[in-house]
């Protein structure tokens, strides 16, 4: 055991990156080690750590990540951390994860799919939805988006999205004084430098554009839209042609150390010259809405009202993104209520 | 009553915890109770809840911190205004074994654009768990890290970045504590 890594087990929310950048072959068997052992405590975030040390598809991350896959009765939550951490070795955790998905443990089997739902190409699209399970429980419902997800990736059609209907929609009530700006500023050099520390994988594959980022500060929360250079030269243009996973939005981990993806930005044609996007969670859930149509698309420039959709802990804002080559300008009133307007779900009382 | 401060403690997924994480979960609240029994604010009343593995889903599974939000954004006990602290069973942040926003605010309905409440988890051993839940209520209830501002710590303090299995907490800290919102004087 090295005294590096006690004292990354020590951390309790964030880790000192000198500490990190320190690391060498001492720290990374020591590691390995753990990571192999069925009975450490802390194997699962010992296999986190490897994802940082060494997360090349021949390296130490992938030698754990299989034995964990190959042992006989693991436990669930190790398979979900090793299939978690597998997505920052890209495209090379999609068969693991493909094998995993078919786990009866829903645990394994949603972690597997959130995995294929951050790497998976469109190669694989057809035999992951071969073997999805029905929707209607939580890993039929994360298999069903997972699979959207991977064919917006691709440009495909065939897994649309359902739009939300006007029902669904909720809005700040006229003359309502419980609000709060949202502001929008150029990312700073130390957004960029934690963007720039996230594999690809945990961006869901996106390759953000640095021209046009936008830092958005909603209330006490720092985010950053970062939008897909391929998808944003052609923008708008690019969200009439297919569907696209045009961006995600990161959020900045409470302590400012990190930041990880709060919504995937998934476009699709209306078929009537418009456009639809929508912010959904990494599970699935759709928290904000838009409709360009095609009288809001000119000259190289869509503009478009962005609606909070309706959930348990909905929060209405009102928005008018601006979309064009040189990316997302947040326009309209930039309010959000400071209070949900959609009660929260109740945890039951233990007996 | 002391000055006090009451806790929901919301058990994700608890259906498929087994005997010995239940254990681990209910141990950890006593180290938690204890280091905060040591100067105040006292801990009051430990309200147990729980969330079946179906109606959790992928919310129970913590790969980061936007994950965390989206768990205490979905779900929250609005039958009392104790402060809402969420268990999972094993976070797959390879640097976080629990979040919380410093300070956190009061109100179950608030929406301030950020983690709602503290989200913990069993990672490590007993010692190391119950470490984590009292140092991420420490964050809700204002406090920084140690490295942060070291005249509120002393040795082996609760609040370090790298707190381990720390108990130790300072007069100072609990003068700092008493003044959230959540705690009743
Ligand atoms: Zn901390």
């Amino acid at each position: 055991m090295t005294d590096r890594i006690d004292q990354l087990l020590a951390s309790k929310d964030g880790a000192d990156p000198s500490l990190l950048a320190a690391l060498d072959a001492d720290d990374l068997a020591d590691v390995l080690g753990r990571s192999l052992a069925a009975d450490d405590e802390n194997r699962v975030r010992a296999l986190g750590l490897l994802s940082l040390i060494d997360p090349s598809p021949l390296g130490a991350l992938a030698q754990a990540v299989g034995q964990v896959l190959a042992e006989p009765a693991p436990d669930p939550f190790t398979v979900a951390a090793a299939l978690g951490r597998a997505a920052v070795m890209g495209r090379d955790a999609v068969p693991l994860a493909q094998a995993a998905a078919l786990s009866d443990e829903p645990v394994i089997a949603l972690a597997a799919w959130r995995t294929l739902q951050q790497v998976a190409l469109s190669d694989s699209l057809g035999a992951l939805a071969q073997m999805a399970p029905p929707a209607g429980d939580p890993v039929g419902d994360q298999a069903a988006f997972a699979l959207s997800v991977i064919a917006y990736r691709a440009g495909l059609s065939g897994f649309e999205l359902t739009p939300p209907d006007d029902s669904r929609i909720v809005a700040i009530p006229a003359d309502e004084d419980k609000v709060f700006f949202i502001n929008t500023s150029p990312p700073t050099e130390e957004d960029l430098a934690l963007l720039s520390r996230m594999p690809a994988g945990e961006l869901y594959m996106v390759r953000p554009a640095q021209e046009g980022m936008l830092a958005i500060e909603c209330g006490e929360e720092r985010m950053l839209l970062c939008i897909d250079s391929d998808i944003q030269m052609d923008m708008p243009d690019t969200f009439l042609q297919g569907p696209s996973l045009a961006g995600v939005v990161t959020t900045l981990a409470p302590l400012g150390t990190d930041y990880s993806v709060r919504y995937l930005v998934l476009t699709w044609p209306d078929g009537t010259g418009g456009f639809h996007v929508l912010l959904c969670q990494p599970d699935g859930v759709q928290v904000y809405y838009g409709h360009a149509h095609s009288d809001e698309i000119a000259e190289g420039t869509a503009a478009f009202g962005l609606f909070a959709v309706d959930r348990p802990g909905a929060c209405p804002v009102s928005l008018t993104p601006s979309v064009t080559a040189s990316g997302v300008t947040l326009g309209g009133d930039c309010l959000s209520m400071t209070e949900i307007v959609t009660d929260r779900l109740e945890p039951e009382p233990t007996d | 009553m002391a000055v006090h401060f009451d806790i929901n403690l919301i058990v994700v997924s608890e259906d498929i915890f087994t005997p010995a994480e239940l254990k681990q979960v209910s141990d950890s609240v006593d180290i938690m109770k204890t280091i905060f029994a040591t100067h105040g604010p006292v801990i009051g009343t430990v309200n147990r809840f729980k969330i079946d593995h179906r109606a959790a889903g992928v919310n129970a599974i913590i790969f980061n911190s936007a994950d965390a939000m989206a768990l205490a954004d979905r779900f929250a006990v609005r039958s009392n205004d104790a402060l809402d602290v969420f268990v999972v069973k094993r976070m797959f942040d390879p640097k976080a074994v629990g979040y919380s926003p410093t300070p956190g605010a009061c109100g179950k309905n608030k929406a301030k654009g950020r983690l709602r409440a503290p989200v913990v988890s069993l990672n490590g051993s007993t010692a190391d768990s119950g470490n984590t839940f009292a140092h991420e209520v420490g964050h809700f209830l204002g406090l920084p890290h140690c490295e942060k501002d070291e005249s509120l710590c002393g040795p082996a303090n609760f609040m370090r970045a790298q707190s381990g299995t720390n108990t130790g907490v300072t007069p100072d800290q609990a003068v700092k504590m008493i003044r959230h919102c959540q705690v009743t004087l």
